[in-house]
């Protein structure tokens, strides 16, 4: 039986669909059959991030609007061999997907993948809707910033109201020497308010920008923090217990407070 | 979502407030899912006033029967102001003066929650109103009466709201973005709050004209 996680944020320019791609690319590497749904219709950008986009011939809506069958428009990965995309349409909007047609599409593909990620689209509106009425579960990406609490917040209260109450975070691109100079919010800031259960914290790293450039996610690049923290991640999603990355170096600072247990 | 039908509290009561951006049968779907979910928070006979001068006369009808059918009595403000009379088009003149008494002793009433306010959630109740839970910045918490955060309340909390200068806010950590209480504001300072500025819980009330905070020890 698969698993059909949406990841979303509320905000945009968190890394949602660095996210998925990146989340994708581990759990096919653990020889599952995933398959990336992107719902960003307009703006697609997953296929960028997957190097896929020269490969592109039929889009979501021609398979909601029965065009053609989902396996026609489904794209394979060039390196990984269980790693599909589904794209959407970049000439279309929002409103030519709603809901119910991709649960359909997800009711029909359940069963034959393992994972089925759904990368929603900024906002709270239409494409938001569409995007997490097919998810078992969510995953709520945000920053450390309160701009993308605050938006993870209202989020986690939409997706409580469409009773999906199954809800993880991932706190993405933290800078942790801003963190320690008191200049970004910490981590315990950040639960105190929202108040779920996080699965990942992804430190900010220049090798996810030259990893989305070159269409190659990250998390395949084994000197890449990022890269490691999203592999704890998707241990974490297949359910196994790992300790989260310590990517911050000790200061003398911490030492002397860890002394005096401050 | 569904900005559309938004209950507003002020001292005058509490008002309906209709956006003319969605057909009628939404509306009136809206309204009854607002009813269902927050059931419990008007008091039987509390008397809302609509605010919607686009409807005509049937569909404002509807919705007055809508809205008897939970015990409530809905108030058209425009007819008020047109004709000066028939204050409570859809109940007899006794009825509604005993709506307006049940409404002006609901302070009694005591409505709780168990669950965390989030961002762009909003509780309101003519009573008092007890939060198991968090109330995160961006949510707002509107109570005829007392207010009770057992927990972190970072949003927007109004205690007597129609009024009353009696009533207190009391949270275990108490960091709101406002503290309204009858018709005085006081707000937060200027810089980032975090739990360890509230580290034990307070009380809010007001004092010679002014809102004031003071710690409480028992609890």
């Amino acid at each position: 039986m698969s698993e059909v996680i949406v990841i979303t944020s509320g905000k945009g320019g968190v890394g949602k669909t660095t996210t998925t791609a990146n989340l994708g690319v581990g759990l096919a590497k653990r020889g599952n059959k995933v398959v990336l749904i992107d719902t960003d219709t307009g703006l697609r950008n997953l296929d960028l991030l997957l190097g896929l986009e020269n490969r592109i011939m039929y889009d979501l809506v021609d398979v909601v609007t029965g065009r053609v069958p989902y396996k026609k428009a489904l794209v394979r990965h060039k390196k990984y061999e269980t790693l599909f995309l589904l794209p959407t349409s970049q000439i279309r909007d929002k409103n030519s997907i709603n809901g119910q047609q991709l649960i359909d599409v997800c009711n029909e593909m359940r069963g034959k993948f393992d994972y089925i990620l759904i990368d929603c689209p900024a906002g709270i509106e239409q494409g938001f809707k569409t995007a997490i009425a097919a998810a078992d579960y969510a995953i709520v990406v945000t920053m450390p910033e309160v701009a993308a609490v605050r938006d993870a917040d209202k989020i986690i209260g939409e997706l409580n109201r469409a009773d999906k109450s199954h809800i993880k975070l991932i706190v993405n691109r933290i800078r942790s020497h801003m963190v320690d100079a008191g200049d970004m919010m910490d981590m315990e800031d950040i639960n105190d308010i929202l108040a779920i259960d996080c699965i990942g914290q992804v430190p900010d790293d220049e090798l996810v920008v030259i990893s989305t450039n070159r269409g190659d996610p990250v998390i395949s690049n084994k000197k890449s923090l990022a890269g490691q923290a999203y592999n704890n991640i998707v241990g974490r999603i297949c359910g196994e217990q790992i300790p989260f990355l310590n990517f911050r170096k000790k200061t003398l600072f911490d030492k002397i407070k860890q002394i005096l247990h401050v | 979502m569904s900005e559309e039908v938004v209950f507003k509290g002020s001292r005058s009561g509490l008002k309906l407030v209709l956006a003319n951006t969605v057909d009628f049968p939404t509306i009136e779907n809206l309204i009854k899912q607002k009813l269902d979910s927050s059931f419990n928070f008007f008091q039987k006979g509390t008397v809302i006033q609509l605010e919607a001068n686009w409807l005509d006369k049937a569909q404002k009808q509807s919705l007055g029967n809508i809205f008897s059918t939970y015990g409530l009595v809905l108030q058209d403000i425009n007819t008020d102001k047109e004709t000066g009379k028939q204050a409570f088009p859809q109940v007899e003149g006794s009825t509604a003066q005993n709506a307006n008494a049940a409404g002006s002793d609901g302070k009694t009433k005591t409505t709780i929650i168990n669950q965390t306010i989030r961002n762009g959630q909003e509780v309101i109740s003519d009573g008092s109103i007890v939060i198991n839970g968090n109330v995160n910045p961006g949510a707002a918490i509107i109570a005829g009466g007392n207010i009770d955060v057992r927990g972190s309340c970072r949003g927007i909390v109004h205690a007597g709201a129609f009024g009353n200068m009696e009533a207190v806010v009391t949270a275990d950590h108490l960091i709101p973005m406002q503290i309204r209480i009858a018709d005085m504001v006081a707000r937060a300072p200027d810089k980032w709050m975090s739990k360890s500025d509230a580290p034990y819980p307070e009380k809010a009330y007001i004092s010679n004209g002014q809102i004031v905070l003071e710690a409480i020890s028992s609890r």
